[in-house]
């Protein structure tokens, strides 16, 4: 078990704990104005090296969403959008590669590609997985507001928290 | 065991995604009740047009065998009425009669036309019902429009028909509304919509519209049976007695196909006393 693998488990572990113990007692305390589902597990796919293989990367994206879920008792739900957004990270790196290419060794994080680079690859990654997310959430076209409103409201309050915690946390390699 | 994992890896992601995207979606609709019933209603509106539409298709294949048990049922309904059942005794309030005041005395059966003449001067009919149905000769024929025929012959399975548009056909028939009684006959050949009813007395006065029906006095039919309306009528030109009246069927003689054939239950001792034999 070496440095990195130690890291990144470590990393899942908080982020989990965090996600069902603190943030989901937000959402459920919210009352009537419940459109923010605040979620911040999804910044551990996020964060995972850039060689990680991709079979491996969606399956541990299964693991995420399957253990969120565990605690949420919604089954699939979170893991379906966990396994979407492991999917189409490869994609999105690819798009974004900076102009002399990804170093096989880093992650995809601040410190290595800089600030703005981050911005766009989380914000994108992102709004996707809230997005499918809330549709699977949702299950029928008859409630597209719901869908659209929970998106952009969960999406914007996450993704301020990511932030949050990436300039706290300071993740490297 | 090393070459299935070399086909996950191989197919970057793609194989992966898919089979666990797919687990993650069946553990949505499986645990998960908003979504489970959402996904049950939309597949079962989804199989159920499907199999509503393959039914529609295969509808055709048996639809002659529900016409023919509709039409059985049809049969015996019809003998419930109270027209084809004789009344015992005689109440001072017609309300008052129960079900012990009547006795059946029609039964009807079910049958389908097999052939059928319309244009000849003599037509017949043949149905599918034969003496090992119970059909005899002598019983009357009718449809759910209008009266149909006569039996005049029966083999095993099948018997032969003798329609009312026929020159020998005599039916006894009144003119519902004054109860006046007259016989039905096929006057004009090659017309089958068009039967006349003669000897309606002179001092009775029929109008145009008024419904035909089975006069009941004949054992071959039930009183009350449909058979048209009058269409004409003309004082007679000869300075007879009698009106000659025009009557329109209401049954389109060329189309019949479901008839149903009547089983008069008090036929032998109605025939006796006509031809004058005491009852012993």
């Amino acid at each position: 078990m070496n440095n990195t693998t130690l890291t990144h488990s470590l990393r899942f572990i908080f982020l989990v704990f965090i996600q069902v113990l603190v943030l989901r007692q937000m959402t459920v305390g919210w009352g009537d104005f419940n459109y923010v589902h605040v979620m911040i597990y999804p910044l551990f796919i996020l964060l995972l090296p850039i060689r990680i293989p991709d079979p491996l990367l969606i399956f541990l994206g299964f693991l995420l969403g399957m253990a969120v879920d565990f605690f949420y008792t919604s089954y699939g739900v979170h893991a379906s959008a966990t396994v979407f957004l492991a999917f189409i990270r490869p994609i999105a790196l690819k798009i974004l590669t900076p102009r002399g290419g990804y170093n096989i060794n880093h992650s995809p994080n601040i410190k290595n590609y800089g600030f703005i680079w981050f911005l766009i690859y989380s914000s994108s990654l992102l709004f996707f997985h809230f997005l499918f997310y809330f549709i699977v959430s949702v299950f029928t076209h008859v409630y597209w507001l719901e869908i659209v409103l929970r998106t952009i409201s969960s999406f914007t309050v996450s993704f301020i928290m990511i932030l949050l915690y990436v300039k706290i946390f300071n993740p490297r390699d | 065991m090393r070459q299935l994992i070399a086909i996950f890896t191989r197919s970057g992601g793609i194989l992966v995604f898919l089979i666990l995207e797919i687990i993650c979606l069946s553990l949505v609709v499986t645990f998960n009740k908003d979504q489970r019933e959402i996904y049950h209603n939309s597949k079962s509106i989804m199989s159920d047009s499907m199999t509503h539409g393959w039914s529609e298709i295969t509808q055709y294949w048996n639809l002659s065998a529900v016409n023919d048990s509709l039409s059985g049922v049809i049969a015996e309904l019809k003998q419930q009425k109270d027209e084809a059942k004789f009344l015992k005794t005689i109440q001072q309030d017609s309300a008052k009669y129960t079900t012990e005041d009547f006795e059946q005395q029609y039964t009807y059966t079910s049958a389908k036309v097999i052939s059928n003449t319309i244009n000849l001067p003599n037509n017949f009919l043949t149905l599918d019902r034969g003496i090992r149905d119970g059909i005899n000769t002598r019983m009357g024929v009718f449809d759910n429009q209008g009266i149909v025929g006569i039996v005049i012959n029966s083999n095993t399975r099948y018997s032969k028909v003798m329609s009312i548009l026929h020159r020998d056909s005599k039916i006894s028939a009144k003119i519902a509304r004054l109860n006046a009684l007259g016989t039905l006959v096929w006057t004009s050949i090659g017309n089958p919509r068009i039967m006349e009813l003669k000897y309606v007395p002179k001092h009775l006065n029929p109008k145009v519209d008024d419904i035909v029906q089975t006069s009941g006095a004949s054992s071959y039919f039930p009183g009350g049976l449909p058979i048209g309306k009058i269409v004409e009528i003309e004082k007679d030109p000869q300075g007879g007695n009698f009106h000659s009246v025009k009557v329109e069927l209401f049954n389109d003689l060329s189309t019949t196909r479901y008839v149903y054939i009547v089983n008069n239950l008090f036929k032998g001792g109605f025939k006796e006393i006509e031809e004058g034999k005491e009852d012993e």
